[in-house]
C-alpha cells in the first residue's frame, strides 16, 4: 500500500481558523451572496468540521473523477477554505507514478550529460554541489555552529538595481571561501548552471517581461535589469531578504525564484536518478555510496498569501518547468481560479487603489497547499507532500496540516529536507496571521519522526546530523521591512553561505503624497525598552491625547477617528473608551459587514464622535471613511502610503472646522516611520532631542 | 569438533599478547594492567583469525577479550560496519557499547547501539553514520534489517555473541537464524559465555568455521572469592528473611533476583515501606526507565536493585557485595550468571539464596551441577527468633504495598488509558517512582493513619527502620 499520510491525515480537527481567514472568507461571501441575513450570520457560524473530506476518506475507493466533483459540490455551498483538496491519492496512480520513475531512472542512465560533476566538492564543482553536496557535510560542522551563534559580519553597498544591500558572511567563513558577489549573473544560462531544458521556456516565458518593461529590452544577457543582480544572490544560495516587491516588479521576481527553484529541483532530481542507476548497475562497487538527498523528498516550500498569488506561481513552474503532461490541472484551476458565475470583478470598486485591485483580484482564499511533483515529462499537481518536489501553500493552509504541539493528528516531516523556502508577499503574511509563519519556520528541517520509506544509505550526512537548516536558503519577498520579518531573518536563516537584505536606499516617505490642508503633529513617545512600548504608548495617549479630544470645545472633540494597527492595542483602547463613557465606534477585522455600515453612517452623521479604526481592516476593506474631521494615528500603519490615505479623508465641513492629525510613535518605529516622513527625516525624529514634529 | 585449548602459562602483559600500542594505551588508562586468562587465551587466537568459543567465569574479562582483537583487526582495515556484536538484554549492550568506546577511545571507534524500546528514527540515523561497530539486541536489529532502507551487513566482518547460550536459546532463534541469512559467510564468529550448552554444538557447525574452543573454567564454575550460602526456612516467612538479610547487610550493596516482574515491584514497594532504598528493574518497564534505574543503582543513589533475570547476566556492575536469590533460579545456569554478579574481577563477594520448603528440589539440582554443596548463611546464626520479631512490620509493609499496587492499577485503568501501551506495565508506576519525596511521602501517609505509640502496627516505615537497629 501506499503511504498516504498527508493525504488523510488532514486538518478537520482543526476548530480556529484565523480571523483573518474568516474575513477574507466573509469578503468572498459578500461578493457571492446577496442576501442580508446570510451574510450577517456568516461570521458566527462556527467552522464546519471538514465534511468533504471525512466524505472523501469514505469514498476512497472511488474513481477520482466522481470524488472531485463531489467535493467540488460540497466546497460551493459551504466552505470554500476546507476544501483545499488533499484527497488520497489511488493505487493506479502511485502505480503508475511508480513505471512512470523506472523509466526516469533508465533515461538518466542512458543520458550522457556533458554538465555531470559527480566528483563533488571538486574544483570544478558547481556552487550548488559545493553547497548541498554531501561533502559539505564536514564543514558544516563549524560554520553551521558559527552560523547558530550568529557570528556574522556585514558589508553595505549599493547596487544601482537593487539599492542598499546589506550581505552577511560568517566570520568563520574567512573572505577566501566566500567569492564576493558578482552584481551580475554569468551573461548565458548556461554559464549560471541553469540545466539545459529550462533555458528555453525561460527565454519565452520571461520574453513576456521583456516587452512590458523597456529598460529590458537592449538588455545583452536573458535576465531584466532587476532579475540579474537578485539570480545571482539566489544562484549563489546566500538568503535573501528583499524589502523592495510592488505589484509591478512581481511578475520579474516570481520568474526569478521560479526559475532558481525549478534549476534546484531538476539537479538534485537528476542526480539522484543517475546515482540510482549507478547503483543498480552491474559493475557497481558492493561499497558505494552515494549520499544525495535528505529524509523526504520536498525540497521547495513557496508560501504565497492567497490561492491567486498560489495559482500565479503554479503557472510560472509550469512554463517554466515545460512538461509535457500536467496532472490535476482541471481541477487546480477549477480550485484556484474564480468561479465564472460569481466573477464579479468588474464590480471591483474602481475606486480602491491599484494595490489592493492587485492583492484582491480573484480567489482570495487564504487557505491552500498544493503538492507539486516533477517526474521527466510531467507535473503532477495535488501530489501526496512526500512525493511532491515543490509545495506551494499559504501559512495558514500549511499550518493547519502541521498541527499544534500536543494534537494527536500531526504530520511536519515532509517538511524536513526543505532545502529552499521562498515567502511570497511576506509583507501580507503579516496582515493575515504572522504567528503561522513562524510556526512554519519552528518546524522546517527537523529530523523526522518517522523514516517515510527513506533510504538511509542515501541520506546526505549533514541531514543525518541535523544540519539541514544551516543549507537552507530562505528567499523573502516583502514590500516593506518591519521588525517580524528582521526577526525571522536573525533567528530562523541560519544558512552557511550568508545571507543579503536588500532595501530602499532612500523612501521619500508617504507623507509627500498628503494632499489635504493639515497640520499633522508626530509625538515621540518617550519608552526605555522595546518591551515597554506597548505600555508607554497607552498611557501616553490617555494622559496627553484623550483630554485633547475631549476637553476642547464640544465641536472639536467630535468626528475623531482613532488609527490603532494593532488587533491588541485596539482592544485595550476601546476597552478604555468604553469604561470612560465615549461614544465609539469599531471598525476591525472582525466587525461584520452589518455592523460596519451602521458604524460608517453613525460616524458620518456625526452620531458617534469616535471611531476606532485597525490597520488590518484597511488593508482588506479600503473604505473611504466619510465625515472625519480630527484623525490620531495611535501608532502608524506597516504600509507607509496607508498614512496619506488617511489623512486624504480629513474633511472640513461645510463650515470650515478645524481638521487636525496626530501622530504617536516611539524610537521602536524607525521602519514605520521611515515610510511615512521619508528616510532624510528619520533619523532626527527618532533620536533628535525634540519630541514633537509638525508638518503642514 | 573444536581443537580444545587449556591455558598455558599466561603471558606477562598485553604486549606479549601482540596488541597494538594504542589499545594498550587504552587498557591503561582503564586500568587493566595484566590480561586475564581468558583474554590471555583468546586474544592470540582472535588475531589470528579463528573464530573462537570463549568460556570463562563471570566477571573475568571476557568483553575486553573480543572487543581487543576486534579494535585492532579494525584498525589494520577500517571500514564501517565492521562488527556486530549481540547480547541478549538491552542493559548488556549499552554496557558492552561502553566498553567498546573506551577501549577504542584511542583509535576513533564509533559505536551504535540498537535495542528495543528506544525510538527506531534515531537509531537509523545512527546506523546510516556509518559505525564501525553495532551492538544489538537480536529482536530490533532483525526489525532495522527488515524495515531501515539502506542498512545492511553485507560488509561485516565480525560477529559476536555474548551471553551465547542465552541468544541461541528458544526465545531467540528465529532471529539468530535470519541474521546468520543475511550476514556474509566469510566473516568471524566469536560466542561467549560462562556457561555453554549443548545447543552450542549444534550451532557453532552453522556459524562457526574451524573454531577454536578457549575455556578457562569448567562448565559450571564459579570464581573463588565468591562465598555461596543458602537459608532454608517456611514459606511463609519469605520477606520476612529477606527484610532480615537487608537488615544484616545494611550498607552494602546488594541485588536481589527474583522469579516475576510483578514480584520485584512488590518487593521494591514492600522494602521502601520498610524504608530501605530499593530500586527495581524488570521487563515490562519503559527503556529510559530501565536505564534509569540501573543508573541509580550503579552510581550508588540506591543499595539495593530487585530485578528479574534480565539483570542477571553480563551487567558488570562495580562493587556489588552480594546478591540474593530471593526465587531459587530455574536452572544452574541462570544461578551461575545471578551470582555472578558479585565477586567481580578479583573482588570478593558472597550470594544467599532463599530456600523454602518448595524449593529443595531445584535448589538441589543447581548444587548438583555445580558439583558442590553449599553452606548455610552463618550470620542467620541460631536466633531465628529474632527474624520472627520482624513479622508484624513486614506483614504491615506487604499488605501496603499492595494497596499501593492495586491502586496503581484503578488509576491506569480509571485514567491512564493509552498512556502507557503495554498492559504490563499498568502496576509499574509506584514501583519505580522512587525519588525521594515519594518514599517520604508514603512514610508519613503510613505514620498519620497509624495513632502515635500503636506499637507500630501501622506504621511499617519507620517501625521498619527501628527494626534495623
Amino acid at each position: 500500500m501506499p503511504k498516504r499520510l498527508s493525504q488523510t491525515r488532514t486538518t478537520g480537527e482543526w476548530d480556529a481558523p484565523s480571523a483573518y481567514s474568516k474575513l477574507v472568507k466573509s469578503l468572498k461571501r459578500s461578493r457571492k451572496v446577496t442576501s442580508v441575513s446570510r451574510l450577517a450570520a456568516a461570521p458566527q457560524r462556527l467552522p464546519e468540521p471538514a465534511n468533504p473530506r471525512k466524505r472523501a476518506k469514505k469514498t476512497h475507493g472511488l474513481p477520482a473523477e466522481e470524488l472531485r466533483s463531489d467535493e467540488a459540490s460540497s466546497g460551493n455551498d459551504e466552505d470554500p477554505g476546507r476544501d483545499d483538496g488533499l484527497d488520497p491519492v489511488d493505487d493506479n496512480d502511485q502505480s503508475k507514478d511508480d513505471a512512470q520513475e523506472e523509466a526516469d531512472i533508465a533515461a538518466a542512465a542512458a543520458e550522457d550529460e556533458s554538465d555531470d560533476d559527480e566528483q563533488e566538492g571538486g574544483k570544478g564543482a558547481s556552487l550548488w554541489t559545493r553547497h548541498f553536496g554531501d561533502l559539505a557535510s564536514e564543514s558544516l560542522a563549524f560554520l553551521g555552529a558559527a552560523a547558530d551563534a550568529n557570528e556574522w559580519e556585514t558589508r553595505s553597498s549599493v547596487d544601482p538595481e537593487l539599492q542598499t544591500v546589506l550581505r552577511y558572511t560568517l566570520k568563520a567563513s574567512g573572505h577566501a571561501a566566500v567569492p564576493p558577489p558578482s552584481s551580475t549573473p554569468p551573461n548565458t544560462l548556461r554559464a549560471a548552471n541553469i540545466k539545459q531544458r529550462l533555458h528555453e521556456p525561460w527565454l519565452k516565458t520571461n520574453a513576456a517581461l521583456f516587452n512590458r518593461y523597456p529598460n529590458g529590452a537592449g538588455n545583452p544577457t536573458p535576465y531584466t535589469s532587476l532579475q540579474a543582480p537578485l539570480l545571482s544572490h539566489l544562484l549563489s544560495f546566500h538568503d535573501v531578504l528583499f524589502a523592495r516587491q510592488t505589484h509591478q516588479n512581481t511578475p520579474e521576481i516570481r520568474n526569478a525564484y521560479a526559475l532558481h527553484a525549478l534549476n534546484h529541483v531538476f539537479q538534485t532530481r537528476d542526480r539522484v536518478l543517475k546515482n540510482t542507476a549507478k547503483l543498480r548497475a552491474d559493475n557497481a562497487p558492493p561499497d558505494l555510496e552515494l549520499r544525495d538527498q535528505g529524509f523526504t523528498r520536498a525540497k521547495v516550500l513557496i508560501l504565497a498569501p492567497f490561492k491567486n498569488a498560489g495559482m500565479e506561481i503554479v503557472q510560472t513552474l509550469m512554463a517554466l518547468s515545460a512538461t509535457k503532461q500536467q496532472d490535476n490541472k482541471k481541477r487546480f484551476f477549477q480550485e484556484f481560479g474564480t468561479d465564472p458565475l460569481d466573477d464579479l470583478t468588474p464590480g471591483f470598486d474602481s475606486k480602491k487603489p491599484e494595490d489592493h485591485k492587485q492583492i484582491f483580484k480573484g480567489n482570495i482564499d487564504d487557505c491552500f497547499r498544493v503538492g507539486v511533483k516533477f517526474s521527466r515529462t510531467q507535473l503532477k499537481l495535488y501530489a501526496d507532500f512526500y512525493s511532491s518536489d515543490i509545495i506551494v501553500a499559504s501559512p495558514l493552509g500549511l499550518r493547519m496540516v502541521l498541527g499544534a504541539e500536543g494534537e494527536k493528528k500531526r504530520d511536519f516531516d515532509f517538511l524536513s529536507a526543505i532545502e529552499m523556502v521562498v515567502m511570497d508577499s511576506a509583507d501580507i503574511f503579516l496582515m493575515q496571521n504572522w504567528d503561522h509563519v513562524v510556526h512554519i519556520f519552528d518546524h522546517l528541517n527537523r529530523i523526522p519522526k518517522d523514516p517515510h520509506g527513506c533510504d538511509f544509505s542515501r541520506v546526505r550526512s549533514y541531514y543525518l546530523d541535523g544540519r539541514a537548516r544551516n543549507v537552507r536558503q530562505t528567499i523573502a519577498f516583502s514590500r516593506f521591512l518591519a521588525p517580524e520579518l528582521n526577526a525571522l531573518f536573525h533567528a530562523h536563516c541560519k544558512n552557511v553561505a550568508g545571507k543579503v537584505k536588500i532595501r530602499d536606499t532612500t523612501l521619500p516617505g508617504s507623507i509627500a503624497d498628503v494632499a489635504a490642508h493639515v497640520p499633522q503633529i508626530f509625538h515621540r513617545v518617550p519608552t526605555a525598552t522595546a518591551a515597554e512600548a506597548a505600555d508607554a504608548r497607552f498611557e501616553y495617549f490617555v494622559a496627553n491625547i484623550l483630554p485633547t479630544l475631549r476637553t476642547s470645545s464640544a465641536v472639536q472633540q467630535k468626528r475623531t477617528l482613532v488609527f490603532v494597527p494593532s488587533y491588541f492595542d485596539f482592544v485595550r483602547v476601546r476597552n478604555y473608551l468604553d469604561e470612560h463613557n465615549y461614544d465609539a465606534v469599531e471598525l476591525c477585522e472582525y466587525t461584520t459587514k452589518r455592523e460596519v455600515s451602521r458604524a460608517r453612517t453613525d460616524f458620518f452623521n456625526g452620531n458617534a464622535s469616535y471611531a476606532l479604526y485597525t490597520e488590518r481592516f484597511h488593508f482588506f476593506r479600503r473604505y473611504h471613511i466619510r465625515g472625519m474631521r480630527h484623525i490620531v494615528f495611535y501608532a502608524l500603519p506597516e504600509y507607509g502610503e496607508y498614512y496619506a490615505e488617511m489623512v486624504n479623508m480629513l474633511e472640513e465641513g461645510k463650515t470650515g472646522e478645524a481638521v487636525s492629525c496626530t501622530v504617536l510613535y516611539t524610537k521602536y518605529d524607525r521602519l514605520r516611520l521611515e515610510r511615512v516622513v521619508g528616510t532624510k527625516r528619520v533619523a532626527r525624529m527618532c533620536e533628535g532631542e525634540k519630541d514633537a514634529f509638525m508638518f503642514t | 569438533m573444536p581443537e580444545e585449548l587449556k591455558p598455558s602459562d599466561p603471558p606477562v602483559s598485553f604486549e606479549s599478547l601482540g596488541l597494538i600500542p594504542q589499545l594498550i594505551e587504552a587498557c591503561t588508562k582503564l586500568g587493566f594492567t595484566t590480561p586475564s586468562d581468558i583474554q590471555a587465551a583468546s586474544i592470540p587466537q582472535a588475531l589470528e583469525g579463528r573464530d573462537i568459543i570463549g568460556l570463562a567465569q563471570t566477571g573475568s574479562g571476557k568483553t575486553a577479550a573480543f572487543a581487543l582483537p576486534i579494535l585492532q583487526r579494525l584498525f589494520a582495515s577500517p571500514q564501517p560496519l565492521y562488527a556486530c556484536v549481540l547480547a541478549p538484554t538491552r542493559e548488556l549492550a549499552f554496557q558492552i557499547s561502553e566498553q567498546f568506546e573506551a577501549l577504542g577511545s584511542t583509535i576513533g571507534v564509533r559505536c551504535a547501539v540498537v535495542v528495543g524500546g528506544m525510538d527506531m528514527m534515531s537509531q537509523a540515523i545512527a546506523l546510516s553514520k556509518k559505525p564501525h561497530v553495532v551492538i544489538c539486541t537480536p529482536g530490533r536489529l532483525i526489525d532495522h534489517l527488515e524495515n531501515t532502507k539502506g542498512f545492511n551487513l553485507k560488509q561485516l566482518k565480525y560477529l559476536v555473541m555474548d551471553e551465547a547460550d542465552r541468544l541461541l536459546d528458544l526465545d531467540f532463534g528465529a532471529e539468530i537464524e535470519k541474521l546468520l541469512k543475511v550476514i556474509p559467510r566469510e566473516r568471524n564468529t566469536f560466542l561467549f559465555s560462562a556457561t555453554m550448552t549443548s545447543k552450542v554444538e549444534k550451532l557453532q557447525r552453522a556459524s562457526l568455521v574451524n573454531p577454536v574452543k578457549v575455556e578457562v573454567a569448567t562448565k559450571y564454575s564459579t570464581v573463588a572469592t565468591l562465598l555461596q550460602y543458602y537459608v532454608f526456612f517456611p514459606f511463609k516467612h519469605k520477606e520476612c528473611y529477606l527484610t532480615y538479610l537487608l537488615n544484616e547487610l545494611a550498607g552494602q550493596t546488594c541485588i536481589v533476583f527474583t522469579l516475576t516482574c510483578a514480584s520485584t515491584q512488590k518487593l521494591a514497594l514492600m522494602l521502601r515501606n520498610l524504608g530501605f532504598d530499593a530500586v527495581c528493574l524488570h521487563g515490562q518497564m519503559s527503556q529510559p526507565k530501565r536505564l534509569g534505574a540501573l543508573t541509580k543503582f550503579k552510581s550508588g543513589g540506591r543499595s539495593i536493585l530487585i530485578a528479574t533475570d534480565v539483570a542477571s547476566r553480563g551487567l558488570d556492575i562495580a562493587g556489588v557485595d552480594a546478591v540474593i536469590n530471593y526465587d531459587v533460579p530455574q536452572s544452574s545456569k541462570d544461578y551461575i550468571h545471578r551470582v555472578g554478579r558479585t565477586a567481580r574481577a578479583g573482588r570478593a563477594g558472597k550470594s544467599v539464596t532463599l530456600v523454602t520448603q518448595y524449593d529443595v528440589e531445584w535448589f538441589q539440582r543447581i548444587e548438583h551441577s555445580m558439583g558442590r554443596k553449599l553452606d548455610e548463611y552463618p550470620a542467620l546464626g541460631k536466633d531465628r527468633a529474632a527474624v520472627l520479631l520482624l513479622q508484624e512490620r513486614v506483614a504491615e509493609a506487604t499488605r501496603f504495598a499492595h494497596m499501593q499496587l492495586k491502586e496503581e492499577l484503578a488509576n491506569a485503568k480509571a485514567g491512564g488509558v493509552g498512556k502507557r501501551k503495554r498492559s504490563g506495565g499498568v502496576g509499574e508506576d509506584a514501583a519505580e517512582k522512587d525519588d525521594e519525596e515519594s518514599v517520604a511521602g508514603r512514610l508519613v501517609r503510613g505514620n498519620n493513619k497509624a495513632p502515635r505509640g500503636g506499637g507500630g502496627s501501622r506504621g511499617g516505615g519507620r517501625g521498619g527502620r527501628g527494626g534495623r537497629k
